[in-house]
């Protein structure tokens, strides 16, 4: 099942923000109402790339609650992926041509929101009890292995 | 001279003059770099055992983690070596995490970066975890790159690449993660 989303008008406020950014401008500074609303296509693009990507990500998560790997090395993976999730999205926001192929699954964006909560949980981890903010590593593991459960469901999609 | 252009010109002076107040200074304190970066007046503070433990945002500021940071070879690591070998100064170099140190300095004076306080955790809150924690966010809509600042807004606490889902929850409630 796929999701429309206006494509049109993404592709309009992105050659706005390109036409003003050449001009040492920006649409965040000039119209924070379009800015907004050339985030939220943004994160309907982002959700759909990591909706893609979704047995890569499972496959990780997978990883850290079977013991293969720790926290450190699941968080050191987990922030490249998304790094070049992020690439990913700004190639096809330069390629129009490309960008008009893209199909939004309506699944992309309750498994992206899973993405989110593991990015939380990464960032909150704490590393020593002296942090005064976050979560323990057993807190991380509970929710890491509760995450998991609900991702695996997307593994057959 | 028109009463118009004498404002602009004492405008411009008082500019170049805060401008000027912008600085990174460099400490060490037992063999750990500090860095202290005043903008506006307001004094950031940024240590080395922080900026370490956050290094795989590094690459969100344009430092690449090093050639040796063998990852095949931190997954034959137990945890416990592992997290020495991220603190050994020859596998992550303290001049990597300097890079990164200087990156979120400069992040922090240029003038696209807009500081506003807010918080840290709202969604964890939500989920149960820790209280949200109070403190400054100097953001970069140019870069998309947040740094946040806790302890009443001027120690660091991270520094990353914001996706559009958190510009957009930076944006409605001054909140991230």
């Amino acid at each position: 099942m796929t999701q429309t989303f206006n494509k049109v008008r993404y592709i309009e406020l992105l050659k706005k923000d390109r036409g003003l950014e050449s001009k040492n401008r920006s649409l965040y500074k000039e119209d924070r109402i379009e800015y907004r609303e050339l985030l939220s296509y943004g994160v309907i693009l982002q959700n759909q790339i990591f909706y893609s990507r979704r047995h890569d990500y499972i496959s990780l998560i997978q990883k850290y609650v079977t013991n293969e790997i720790d926290s450190l090395l699941l968080k050191l993976q987990f922030f490249q992926m998304q790094r070049e999730d992020k690439k990913i999205k700004k190639d096809l926001e330069k390629n129009f041509e490309r960008f008009y192929t893209v199909l939004i699954d309506s699944k992309s964006g309750e498994f992206s929101l899973l993405i989110a909560d593991i990015f939380d949980a990464c960032e909150a981890l704490k590393s020593d009890s002296e942090e005064t903010y976050g979560i323990t590593g057993s807190q991380f593991q509970a929710f890491l292995e509760k995450t998991f459960l609900q991702m695996e469901k997307y593994s057959d999609e | 001279m028109e009463v118009v252009q004498l404002l602009s010109l004492l405008i411009n002076c008082f500019l170049l003059i805060k401008k000027n107040k912008n600085t990174i200074e460099v400490k060490i304190v037992n063999d750990q770099i500090i860095l202290r970066v005043t903008r506006d007046d307001m004094p950031f503070f940024i240590d080395e055992l922080t900026a370490r433990k956050k290094i795989y945002h590094a690459p969100d500021f344009g430092v690449p983690l090093p050639d040796n940071l063998d990852l095949d070879y931190l997954k034959s690591l137990s945890t416990k070596d592992r997290l020495e070998y991220l603190s050994d100064p020859d596998i992550l170099p303290q001049k990597c995490v300097a890079e990164y140190m200087k990156k979120l300095g400069q992040h922090l004076l240029d003038p696209i970066t807009e500081i506003k306080v807010g918080t840290l955790g709202g969604n964890g809150a939500a989920k149960g975890w820790d209280e949200p924690i109070p403190g400054t966010h100097a953001f970069n809509p140019g870069t998309g790159n947040d740094a946040f600042f806790a302890d009443n807004g001027f120690k660091f606490h991270t520094g990353m690449n914001l996706n559009d889902g958190q510009r957009i929850d930076l944006e409605d409630n001054n909140n991230i993660l």
